[in-house]
């Protein structure tokens, strides 16, 4: 009797053990028993069918092959990005879906508003998307220092539509990392030309007759600026944006690039002093409307509609902004409620602001270079352009792209206009916030101004702290 | 050579089927029923047709090209053999012997599966274990419990999961023809689903099965039961090790005896020897071992000697050619191996009485084990062994073990090498530089060690049957406390242990910085700024709290005074507020020291400190006073009144403090007093206030609800809520709605005089209700009302001549009037916060009232009876039956709302992202860790959380205990 309990105890742990073997057997079943196990189990059946079997098997086989050079076929390829609303995600889904079809692989898009947030916790949490679409260079050179993305092959650096100029901005301690994929000019002043005609006034063409017009229009009871810093957890980087604009008009090129490398502090009296420019116009009674109440809380979205409704005159905001003018609305087609653009003026010069994104790479993967080197042709950029104009409704996309031989006549003329703008701009320059270490450009220039804006915090104090948070 | 391997090949499958075939015997055995040529046919025959399957595929998958029928003449012939040994053996009758061959063929079949494809192990498995199925279910009608229970389940389980694998193999391939939806890929991972969850409920049944088994021979059969456990033990370690490494280690791998060959660089027939040597070793031990339970020394030790040295040649054999075998398949085999060493040495370990001769076997064995499992271990686990911690941790931790059982009156040799062995892993692996040391090492690295944990349960005195029970016992809740704590493990102790190691790094977790991060999170005044603290006395709420505060402590005493009731004491009060006082004096002393300049060391920091040590003084003083005249009635009642008033004094206070002492840790912690207190007030009022009132539940339920939203959603809500539009437009919060059309109102216009009429009706109820409270001497009905009515008469005052309230609207210089709003987040900082803590009161309480509802239900309605009977009215019954008795519920929920509080995260985070001074840890962390990448800061603040929650836990847990 004991000894068959015993036995019996034996008969059980190998039932289990059969069981564990049939179940780790699977895992095996997925990379080479399986067309194994299923041609044997075949042949058992019928001999048509393993006939029809070793078909399969040789059709697959030859797949696999074709995987080694460089067939596409049946892989997929994430992508992340911070364009979140439904027509810029959107669009760039429908680009990204014309490269996946063509070569019948999936790739897929999300978009998330506080990006910038997510992408550290999925590169620190180690399951990054094959391909993120950065905002910020400045943060494309972090992570390319630490090692979290990878350096561009040569070959997809060499296919690219986009010139020196653009690809300096994802070339880290020279080496490329980024391809860049999208350019904004931010150095735009929105407005719509009848309320312009309507109160009598005129486009200016320096700073000083900008800030005289806000002044005429308060006169007027109209109020001149729309302003909305809010912006979720990259809330004050409108603010920014103002300050640099500020800094290439009264400080120069070499300044700003001197101040965006941190051999000037963060704190010197130049850079305050354009600060302070900037709060005390907003500071001005009756010169901003925020439609949630107080610039600090009013979305940096949701000027584009009292803009249109007259509830302010101008909006000095990047190209992309037109993804945010209420749809239907016409551009600078001489109608009624048509919305333009002019150039933020400057007293001297005409120094540009831009900004755009680079498409950066997690993952080592043939597909996954495809795709970056997609990223960065003129395809790419026409079939964005195209799915992004189709999604407003015919309007202005919001997109641009200085890729060359991109199809210009999917471009309407104001676009067409920004691309001017782009290729005469006589200083050019990168958003600075996006060209400094995160911890910075991403951080303490954004929260610490939004406590300048609200008032919490002085404008010397507030650079101050920002200086102190400079990395070593 | 070829046919050597063939030979060996053969004969080890043989002994599968033998220990398959001798396993069934025992079941039949078991089952009380003799193999009759009727009962017994149809299985056989079943069993053979499954067998003919089997052995027409077997030629595409055996590891060597064997003709079919020389295959089934082979299997047959070792089958019928190995039946007739059985036979002779444990004497069943010829038909059972054939049954018996049948199956052991079909189980040689298997494994010789086991060494090819290991998908077609599954089905053949599952068509052999129907066999086996079938032939239980017909021979045998009553099947004992044990093996009625698992058995068919088993079988049924493997059927099921081979039939599944046939049907994904079948119907896989006409879908993949299909087009592109109908992919095979989809089917595929639908299967692999199926597959994952047969594995972990079919597992997880299994093992819980198993341990059952294991258990139930704990007592009775001592000898099973350890040889169980060692088999376990060996599977697992061997397993685990193995699979790490195959893990670590895809594609293709070598087996233990692989290794062991490259090891010994002597090909083939050397490790050959090694093999035969280790078999003979471990075979003679158990031998041995069998012989001392039967008094007889000579001849079984023999037949050990002789039975290992012939496994060993088989195994050395089989593995030395390098058979291509599966990955999966040869980690299974390694930790079958490892099992059966283990339980073989488990099994000598039982069944010796002597202490002495199980010491040597356990020594000899476990040695041997480690041997094999060195042979395991790969190239980046070798460890280079360093001579000091070698010879120097054995022999300290051994001491040290020597030295605690003596304290615990245990046995020295248990406790000495328990701690040697300790010793020695830390010497060996603990403390060298793992990977590339040479192997022979490894192999001392690991014998040792086996050894050393083999003597440790050898030399362990002999468990009476109290001791087996007992073990029995505690086994069975290592079931459920195992998972529980491996869960407990992976997700909150490992990580824990990881945040603390980074806290002590910097950005990047690349350098140590010691306590750098700690000490950033208590001086950036962005989270720890107490330089405002001096500006309390100016703030005109800290006098109205010391005057609300003094307000209750009087009334306390009054109260005292009337009634001889009490509710805590106040010598032990007052010398506690005293000693806190004179300590807040102290502090401030050494802070005005270090941060402020003597000028105003005279002014606010020595009036302060004067106020404080005074303050402390004279509460000291009073306590001391009292001594002698405490009695029964000379304490200080906090019941009623004096309570409420006091709790809306710390209240007030907490506001004036927390509003001149900022930054993140403070503002956390106010977060901590004001949601807690609010939330458990609130909560508690509505209990008691709707305790047996009409509608209770639908009261109740709306309150209930908001607990049912996500903090994330309330955020969300909220910000709806307190949000304000430019003034010139409408607005659509709703708070804002309410303010502006107030103003718009109590401007002008019909609505101004209906508001004026709806507030003096209100009045005028409010005037007759006192009226009749004063007129009956009801002194809280008239009370009530005078206290409602102050409100009404400061909106009456606004609406007539007051100039209007709510957003009144101010002439800009255009002339064009525009309503105020107000700016609920941005703006009045650093009370904004408390517009955001109002969501978490808004939610928190519901869970309050339900906890307290159904403690105050708890209450024993013969003491509410009785107190009535005594003339008590109902804020005596309240406060001097209900709150006492509910007192560890207090404690239950106070706490979890401040663990609950303290975590804050998600609303902070969705409405203001911590700007505008509303900045809390949690929130904070995430910003250093995710936004700034400062793993080394974020980390430390998260400790800096749980060092606070600790013992807040700690403390509702045990209440908890105590209380529910």
């Amino acid at each position: 009797m004991r000894l068959s309990q015993w036995k019996t105890l034996l008969t059980l742990l190998f039932a289990f053990a059969l069981v564990a073997a049939a179940c780790s057997g699977d895992d095996a079943t997925d990379t080479e028993a399986g067309s194994e196990s299923e041609e044997s189990s075949e042949t058992t059946e019928a001999s048509e069918e393993e006939a029809m079997e070793d078909d399969e098997a040789m059709e697959e086989d030859a797949m696999e092959e074709d995987g080694e050079g460089h067939s596409l076929a049946g892989t997929t390829v994430t992508v992340f990005g911070s364009e979140s609303s439904d027509e810029e995600a959107g669009a760039m889904q429908d680009a990204l879906d014309v490269f996946a079809e063509a070569n019948d692989m999936t790739i897929t898009f999300t978009g998330a508003r506080d990006f910038s947030d997510q992408i550290n916790a999925q590169v620190s949490g180690g399951n990054a998307p094959d391909i993120g679409i950065y905002p910020q260079p400045g943060k494309v050179a972090d992570f390319a220092r630490e090692g979290f993305i990878l350096p561009v092959p040569e070959d997809v650096v060499g296919a690219t539509a986009w010139d020196e100029a653009f690809l300096g901005f994802g070339n880290v301690d020279g080496t490329q990392y980024g391809m860049p994929n999208k350019a904004d000019v931010k150095s735009l002043v929105w407005y719509q030309p009848a309320a312009f005609e309507a109160g009598g006034y005129a486009v200016p063409e320096t700073f000083d007759e900008f800030v005289s017009l806000t002044g005429d229009m308060i006169a007027a009871g109209d109020t001149p600026l729309c302003v909305g810093i809010e912006s979720g957890p990259a809330t004050g980087w409108t603010f920014t944006d103002w300050v640099e604009d500020m800094m290439l008009r009264f400080a120069g090129g070499d300044v700003y690039d001197q101040w965006v490398n941190h051999e000037i502090p963060f704190n010197d009296p130049i850079v305050v002093e354009q600060m302070e420019a900037v709060v005390n116009l907003w500071d001005t009674p009756g010169m901003v409307f925020a439609s949630g109440g107080s610039i600090a809380a009013t979305p940096f979205g949701d000027n584009g509609q009292p803009l249109v409704d007259g509830d302010c005159m101008m909006h000095r905001q990047a190209s992309f902004y037109a993804a945010f003018i209420p749809e239907g609305t016409a551009f600078a087609d001489g109608s009624e409620d048509a919305v333009d653009v002019f150039y933020f003026p400057s007293n001297e010069g005409a120094p540009v602001l831009g900004a755009g994104t680079l498409a950066a790479a997690h993952n080592d993967r043939p597909e996954v270079w495809a795709v970056m080197e997609y990223f960065g042709s003129a395809e790419y950029a026409d079939a964005r352009q195209a799915a992004q104009t189709e999604r407003k409704g015919g309007g202005l996309s919001g997109f641009l792209s200085a890729a060359q031989g991109a199809d210009i006549s999917l471009y309407q003329p104001l676009e067409q206009s920004f691309l001017d703008i782009l290729a005469n701009a006589e200083t050019f320059r990168f958003d600075a916030s996006d060209l400094m270490p995160a911890d910075v450009g991403a951080g303490t220039f954004w929260t610490e101004s939004t406590a300048a804006v609200n008032g919490d915090k002085s404008v010397a104090e507030a650079a101050d702290a920002i200086e102190a948070s400079w990395p070593e | 050579m070829e046919a050597l391997e063939t030979i060996v090949t053969w004969a080890l499958l043989v002994a599968f089927g033998a220990t398959i075939a001798l396993a069934i015997k025992a079941i039949l055995s078991k089952m009380h029923v003799g193999l009759s040529t009727t009962t017994a046919a149809p299985g056989v025959l079943g069993a053979t047709a499954a067998f003919a399957v089997l052995a027409t595929l077997l030629p595409t998958s055996a590891p060597i090209e064997v003709p079919f029928l020389f295959t089934l003449a082979l299997a047959l012939v070792a089958g019928l053999l190995i039946a007739w040994l059985i036979r002779s053996l444990v004497g069943a009758n010829d038909v059972a012997g054939l049954g018996l061959a049948v199956l052991t063929a079909a189980a040689a079949m298997l494994a010789a599966i086991l060494a090819g494809s290991p998908s077609k192990l599954v089905g053949f498995a599952s068509v052999a274990l129907v066999g086996v199925f079938v032939l239980g279910l017909m021979g045998f009608r009553s099947l004992p419990s044990d093996v009625a229970r698992v058995l068919p389940l088993a079988g049924a389980a493997i059927t099921f999961v081979g039939l599944f694998d046939w049907l994904q193999a079948k119907v896989g391939s006409p879908m993949s023809r299909m087009e592109r939806l109908a992919q095979s890929s989809e089917l595929e991972s639908v299967a692999a689903t199926v597959w994952a969850v047969i594995l972990a409920v079919g597992g997880s049944t299994a093992l819980f099965v198993l341990a059952n088994l294991l258990f139930d021979r704990t007592d009775k059969k001592w000898s099973q039961f350890t040889a169980a456990a060692g088999a376990t033990i060996g599977f697992i370690v061997f397993g685990l090790l193995d699979g790490n490494r195959a893990i670590q280690h895809l594609g293709p791998r070598d087996s233990v005896a692989t290794n062991l060959h490259d090891l010994i660089n002597g090909g083939f027939w050397s490790l050959l020897i090694v093999s035969i040597i280790i078999g003979s070793f471990i075979g003679y031990a158990a031998g041995y071992a069998i012989g001392v339970s039967r008094d007889d020394r000579s001849v079984p030790p023999m037949i050990g000697l002789a039975i290992g040295a012939g496994l060993g040649l088989i195994w050395g054999t089989l593995f030395a050619q390098r058979i291509p075998v599966d990955t999966s398949v040869q980690v299974l085999w390694n930790a079958l191996t490892g099992a059966i060493f283990a339980g073989g040495l488990g099994y000598a370990i039982g069944r010796v009485d002597d202490v002495k001769t199980r010491a040597i076997i356990g020594t000899a064995g476990g040695a041997g084990i480690g041997l094999l499992l060195g042979g395991m271990l790969f190239n980046n686990y070798q460890p280079r062994l360093e001579t000091v911690p070698l010879i120097a941790a054995p022999l300290i931790l051994g001491a040290v073990g020597t030295g605690v059982n003596q304290l615990r009156g245990r046995n020295l040799t248990t406790g000495a090498t328990t701690g040697a062995l300790i010793g020695w892993l830390l010497g060996t692996f603990g403390f060298p530089k793992l990977g590339g040391g040479p192997e022979v090492e490894t192999l001392v690295a690991t014998g040792v060690a086996g050894g050393l944990a083999g003597l440790r349960y050898g030399a362990k005195p002999y468990l009476n049957s109290v001791g087996r029970v007992n073990l029995e016992q505690q086994s069975r809740g290592a079931i459920f406390l195992i998972p529980a704590l491996s869960f407990i493990a992976t997700g909150l102790v490992i990580p824990l242990m990881r945040t603390i190691v980074l806290s002590f790094k910097d950005e990047r977790t690349v350098e140590w910085v010691g306590l750098r991060n700690y000490q950033r999170i208590f001086t950036d005044p962005t989270s720890f700024d107490y330089t405002g603290r001096l500006n309390l006395f100016g703030s005109v709420l800290f006098y109205v709290a010391a005057g609300l505060l003094i307000l209750g402590l009087i009334g306390g005493i009054a109260a005292s005074r009337r009634s001889g009731n009490t509710l805590g004491g106040s010598g032990t009060v007052l010398r506690t507020i005293g000693g806190f006082f004179i300590l807040l004096g102290l502090l401030e002393y050494v802070l005005g020291r270090q941060t402020i300049d003597a000028e105003e060391q005279l002014g606010g920091n020595g009036l302060a400190i004067a106020v404080l040590v005074a303050t402390g003084a004279a509460a000291l003083v009073a306590s001391f006073m009292r001594r002698g005249t405490r009695s029964a009635g000379a304490r200080i009642d906090m019941a009623g009144a004096p309570g409420v008033v006091t709790l809306v004094g710390v209240f007030i206070l907490s506001l004036a403090v927390f509003s001149t002492v900022r930054g993140t840790l403070f503002n956390n912690l106010w977060w901590v007093v004001t949601v807690t207190t609010l939330s458990a007030g609130f909560g508690l009022a509505v209990a008691v206030l709707a305790d047996r009132a009409s509608y209770e539940n639908v009261a109740k339920s709306f309150i209930f609800m908001p607990l049912a939203i996500s903090f994330v959603g309330a955020g969300i809500i909220w910000r709806f809520m307190y949000i304000a539009r430019d003034e010139r437009k409408d607005q659509t919060g709703v708070m804002n709605f309410i303010w502006v059309e107030l103003g718009k109102i109590s401007t002008g216009g019909t609505g101004r005089v209906a508001a004026i009429v709806v507030l003096l009706a209100i009045l005028g109820g409010l005037a007759w209700l006192f009226q009749i409270g004063w007129a009956t001497g009801a002194k809280n009905t008239a009370g009530s009302a005078a206290v409602v009515a102050v409100p009404f008469l400061w909106a009456l005052y606004r609406f007539t001549v007051g100039g209007g309230m709510g957003g009144t609207g101010t002439v800009t210089d255009n002339g064009i009037i525009q309503d105020t709003t107000i700016q609920f987040l941005p703006d009045n900082q650093p009370f904004n916060n408390l517009w955001l803590m109002l969501v978490l009161i808004w939610i928190q309480t519901g869970f309050a009232m339900v906890i307290f509802s159904a403690a105050i239900k708890a209450v024993d309605t013969s003491l509410i009876e009785a107190a009535k009977i005594d003339g008590a009215n109902d804020s005596q019954v309240f406060w001097k039956i209900t709150v006492p008795q509910i007192v560890p519920t207090i404690g239950v929920v106070v706490t979890t709302l401040i663990v609950v509080v303290m975590k804050v995260f998600d609303i902070v985070k969705v409405m203001t992202n911590g700007n505008f001074d509303t900045q809390v840890v949690a929130n904070e962390m995430w910003q250093r860790a995710f936004t700034e990448l400062n793993f080394g800061l974020g980390s430390a603040l998260a400790i800096v959380l749980f060092l606070a929650v600790v013992p807040v836990m700690t403390y509702n847990i045990r209440t908890m205990q105590k209380a529910l």
